[in-house]
């Protein structure tokens, strides 16, 4: 990182909010290594918050249910702005199995726009990574009034697509 | 006279920042106890900058005034004892209710949202600071008893007799005992425990808000590590620049001893625990040596 970065650049400080929107916590048992000496997401200055008042980044896991479509907005909406969402897992980015499902409002861009798709059931923590450090560019453009067209994707593994 | 004016200015733009460098240099340590890399060092004021540019969003009912009294004197009972301490100018007493106004500044502005994890912050705060304040007002207390003087530049371990150095480890230990629950890390932060109420009273409050309430926390930290250092740590030959530099170095070891090793070592333990535990150890600490300190006078040492 350049001196520049080091100690100025806001985007190199990312929070990060969960929503579980009905998901089978599969998703969320593959975010949580993030934080372990492996992976070791603090080392770009990704950091969990509690609440989506100091979010960045929100990450959404699940199909959005019928149940929690009222939350999940509500949510959201509290999320200040510049702010990245992204989907977390093929039901967040499709339904999945559950697609057509009566019990479905989601999946989430049905609902709000999404930013990124992170592929897989669930996706490596490559993945995950992998679309934190994307989310990071796309903050940078929001924060100069800049939108992008269309959203990106990232495969299980960590590669980006759609670029 | 000028340059008094020129040094303060100084110090009011320099120290903010080194604060929030030693909350870098403290989640790195952290980081490296844990087996990871950790953030860069500049973690903390790269996460100050963010938080500026971020747009603010309140809940509606908002009651602002409250808010905003709660930031300031939050701002000020870190600020001000940060200067003070580092000027050594100032009288003791007045930085003891500085840094009490700072806690009151936490509860006021939890109290400004109706958001029941507020609340709960709120609530458990004020019983922290019931239980753990009482030994901080005994310590300093002790400390002025035993040295016989109130203000930073005369009062300190140097200015005393070689015989009394053993009664100022009583304050010293107290303020060990203190130093985290002050500063609210891992152990005794129950009422800003950031992963079972979301960060309490602030959680509600966003962007600049909660970028004065984080500054307002690494200021605390450095503030109280470096009151230990002046007034039991300090020899009296380190004065100039050798002042700076020995304080830094001694602040950096304390924030590794009272805070990296105790956030790593226990895990957070609830309310009534923490309660307990600072009513009786620190209190019987601080009641025994008051009693000590002031036998030892009526002796005429």
């Amino acid at each position: 990182m350049s001196l520049w970065s080091l100690l100025f650049d806001p985007d190199n400080s990312i929070w990060v909010y969960r929503i579980n929107a009905g998901s089978c916590n599969g998703c969320e048992i593959e975010t949580t290594p993030l934080f372990t000496p492996r992976y070791d997401a603090e080392r770009f200055g990704i950091k969990w918050v509690g609440t989506p008042r100091h979010a960045d980044v929100v990450l959404v896991t699940g199909p959005v249910t019928a149940v929690a479509k009222e939350s999940v907005m509500e949510v959201l909406s509290q999320v200040p702005d510049p702010h990245v969402v992204i989907a977390i897992g093929s039901c967040a980015v499709s339904g999945g199995v559950f697609r057509g499902s009566y019990a479905l409002e989601g999946p989430l861009d049905n609902l709000y726009p999404v930013d990124l798709y992170v592929l897989g059931c669930p996706p490596k923590p490559e993945g995950i990574l992998t679309a934190l450090l994307e989310a990071k560019k796309i903050l940078k453009a929001k924060r100069k009034g800049q939108h992008q067209e269309k959203p990106l994707v990232v495969d299980p593994a960590g590669m980006v697509m759609g670029r | 006279m000028v340059n008094i004016y020129i040094t303060y200015i100084l110090l009011g733009v320099l120290l903010p920042l080194i604060a929030l460098l030693y909350d870098g240099i403290e989640r790195k340590m952290t980081a490296r106890i844990q087996g990871r890399v950790g953030p860069p060092i500049t973690q903390s004021w790269l996460d100050f900058i963010k938080l500026l540019t971020k747009k603010v969003k309140l809940p509606e009912d908002t009651n602002m005034l409250m808010l905003f009294t709660g930031l300031v004197l939050m701002f000020a009972g870190a600020f001000i004892p940060l200067i003070m301490v580092f000027m050594r100018k100032g009288d003791l007493i007045l930085l003891m209710y500085l840094m009490v106004g700072g806690t009151l500044g936490i509860l006021l502005t939890g109290l400004a949202f109706r958001s029941p994890y507020s609340r709960v912050g709120v609530s458990r705060e004020m019983q922290m600071a019931f239980a753990y304040e009482i030994s901080f007002i005994f310590a300093i207390v002790i400390t002025i008893m035993v040295t016989g003087c109130r203000t930073l530049e005369s009062c300190n371990v140097s200015s005393i007799p070689l015989v009394k150095w053993p009664l100022l480890l009583i304050p010293f230990i107290l303020f060990l005992f203190v130093a985290p629950a002050k500063v609210g890390v891992v152990p005794v932060d129950i009422g800003e425990a950031e992963s079972e109420i979301a960060e309490g009273p602030f959680v509600e409050i966003g962007g600049r808000y909660l970028a004065i309430a984080k500054l307002s926390k690494s200021m605390k930290m450095l503030a109280l590590m470096q009151l230990i250092t002046l007034l039991y740590l300090l020899p009296a030959d380190v004065t100039g620049i050798w002042y700076w530099i020995y304080s830094f170095v001694i602040d950096g070891v304390l924030v590794f001893f009272t805070i990296s090793v105790v956030r790593n070592a226990a895990s957070r333990i609830k309310i009534d625990q923490a309660v307990k535990f600072y009513a009786t150890v620190p209190l019987t600490i601080g009641i025994i040596g008051l009693v000590i300190v002031y036998l030892m006078r009526g002796w005429g040492m």
